[in-house]
């Protein structure tokens, strides 16, 4: 778990965010990614933990920061 | 008329009526125009008035909307700044238009304030938790709440209004500033009566109302921002604001649980609520139409939506910032009969296709789209917009799209005569990236072109020639553009190139770029 939130951090920090944008686990996405980046998020995710993202998952509720992205994450690897 | 007789006609007519809903706040007509009198009663008293300008930095939120309201009552002209840019791009705004005042918002201070931050002019203006942020980097501030506060005092010996300013219709009320066609922000100084017509010529063809209500998803930056407020405010409906549309699954939920009766957003809101949203499955109980703005909706795409909102009206409109902002527009009787047109000209709007020798052409002949009436701009702030051919000789706007009319004066466009990009809505100029990639050490030259892309409209690739020796780090100059400019606009591919091709006087040629890569791919 510990590890997926490491890697996830890097990316939206390499990839999606400027690295002068500090992004904690908990801080709002909303406002630092755009829908845009969202999309891009969502295939990595599909890419990296071998899961179909749902369109009703793509909510605040599941994707509003890091910690709920990873806790999203570790609900539907178990599935 | 003057924009603020909208607000105070329907505080009027029905000052009960939610004039704007936010997701943590609401205010009534009533409410909105009295608030607004007052900080604009607070902001004469210190000296704004007819001729000045004052700037607004704020995400959209109820305070921003009576800074608005107030500022345009003083007489002073407001100057709408895109919270998305970097600070080099506020700072040249900030340099061209020179506010006399600026509204900042407490997150935008945060960010831009005080030390290396924006050089502000002297009168600084913000809201709540903006003064203790200034306080931290030892700024002077004035909070919306105080010049509430002062206004209700003084209005039991002055009254709390302020007193009509000494200005007329055909002043400039507000100033957007935009991409443009030029490749370069432009400010675009729009009148009271630009706006005026044009709010009355689409309010009539949409026939919008008083029970009307729409979901906002937009900046109130843009011109289609400000244009769903001014409609509404004119008809006496109600603007619901969105979160914002991060999520679009959430925008399809507020559609549904707010009630509202509209919707308008770009072609990629709608490819995105189709896509990522369950939007067909469940179609928002109350809603009675669309309005598609800044560009055409694919035909399949359009034909989906169609089927995704049965009973709902679809509506196009199309237009450019420097026409405030309306050309033409279509309604849902003929959408589909005349499929692929953007509409006819608004009623009180002139569209003339021009040939290269500058002559209007006949029907169905391509040319330049060139438009003319009450609804188009004073002129850029920076007062160039004959010599950049924008406005013509014979005051025409250029819009710089191809296009054709047919027997029934249909618009159809054909293309853009200008390089710019469209992706998710977002107007982008090549020359704004490249300008941001030659500061990439290790760039020799470059090119930015926009290919098709599905989701996006288009999708921004840069071509590099790195200097030689040099090998260029993708990563590395992914982040040298996320740090100065937004997502959407960052690249999503950095093409390592030895060659491009150039035009005749050795400049690189990003149309035959295009050209190239785009039959490699058919290849």
């Amino acid at each position: 778990m510990a590890d997926i939130q490491t890697k996830l951090s890097t990316y939206i920090r390499k990839e999606l965010s400027s690295g002068e944008t500090e992004i904690e686990a908990d801080t709002s996405l909303a406002g630092v990614i755009d829908s845009t980046a969202i999309m891009e998020l969502v295939v990595w995710i599909e890419g990296e933990c071998g899961f179909d993202v749902e369109i009703d998952d793509i909510t605040p509720d599941n994707f509003g920061s890091i910690k709920r992205i990873v806790a999203y994450i570790d609900r539907n690897k178990k599935k | 008329m003057f924009i603020f007789d909208l607000l105070r006609r329907s505080a009027k007519a029905q000052g009960d009526k939610p004039a704007a809903i936010f997701p943590d706040a609401r205010v009534s007509f009533a409410e909105l125009d009295r608030r607004s009198d007052r900080v604009a009663a607070a902001l004469a008293a210190r000296g704004i008035g007819p001729g000045d300008r004052v700037g607004i930095l704020c995400d959209n939120a109820l305070p921003a909307l009576v800074w608005f309201w107030a500022i345009l009552k003083t007489g002073a002209q407001t100057v709408d700044m895109p919270t998305l840019a970097g600070r080099d791009v506020l700072q040249a705004v900030i340099d061209e238009a020179r506010p006399k005042a600026l509204v900042i918002d407490p997150k935008q201070l945060a960010k831009l304030g005080g030390e290396g931050g924006l050089e502000l002019p002297g009168l600084v203006l913000t809201m709540a938790d903006g003064e203790a942020v200034a306080q931290g980097k030892g700024m002077s501030v004035v909070t919306l709440e105080a010049l509430e506060a002062e206004a209700e005092t003084n209005a039991e010996t002055q009254g709390s209004r302020v007193p009509e300013p000494a200005i007329s219709p055909d002043d400039v009320a507000m100033i957007v500033y935009t991409s443009g066609t030029t490749g370069r922000p432009n400010g675009v100084m729009l009148s009271h009566t630009n706006f005026i017509s044009n709010l009355e010529a689409s309010n009539e063809l949409m026939g919008l109302g008083p029970d009307d209500s729409i979901l906002m998803v937009v900046p109130l930056y843009y011109i289609h921002g400000r244009m769903q407020l001014l409609m509404h405010a004119m008809t006496g409906g109600t603007v619901v604001f969105s979160a914002g549309f991060t999520f679009p699954a959430k925008v399809h939920a507020e559609l549904v649980m707010t009630n509202v009766r509209g919707f308008s957003g770009v072609p990629y809101h709608f490819n995105q609520l189709l896509e990522r949203s369950k939007l067909a499955a469940q179609p928002p109980p109350e809603l009675r139409y669309v309005l598609i703005t800044g560009g055409a909706l694919a035909p399949a795409v359009l034909e989906r939506l169609r089927d995704a909102l049965p009973g709902v009206g679809i509506h196009l409109a199309y237009g450019q910032t420097e026409a405030a902002p309306r050309i033409t527009w279509i309604g849902p009787d003929e959408l589909f009969v005349k499929v692929g047109s953007v509409g006819r000209a608004l009623p009180n709007v002139k569209v003339e296709i021009l040939g290269s020798d500058e002559q209007p052409v006949g029907p169905n002949v391509v040319g330049e789209v060139a438009a003319g009436g009450p609804n188009i701009m004073k002129g850029y702030v920076s007062g160039d917009e004959r010599q950049l051919g924008k406005i013509d000789s014979k005051g025409r706007l250029r819009t710089g799209d191809l296009g054709r009319v047919d027997e029934d004066g249909h618009l159809f466009l054909v293309g853009r005569s200008s390089e710019m990009i469209k992706s998710a809505g977002e107007r982008i100029f090549p020359q704004e990236i490249e300008d941001v990639l030659h500061r990439f050490a290790g760039v020799e030259e470059v090119a930015v072109i926009g290919l098709p892309d599905e989701m996006l409209g288009e999708r921004v690739v840069a071509y590099i020639i790195p200097k030689q020796g040099v090998t260029l780090d993708r990563g590395e100059l992914k982040q040298h553009c996320l740090a100065a400019m937004p997502f959407v606009r960052v690249p999503k591919e950095f093409v390592q190139v030895d060659t491009l091709p150039q035009t005749a006087s050795g400049k690189v040629s990003r149309s035959k770029l295009k050209e190239e890569v785009l039959a490699a791919l058919k290849a």
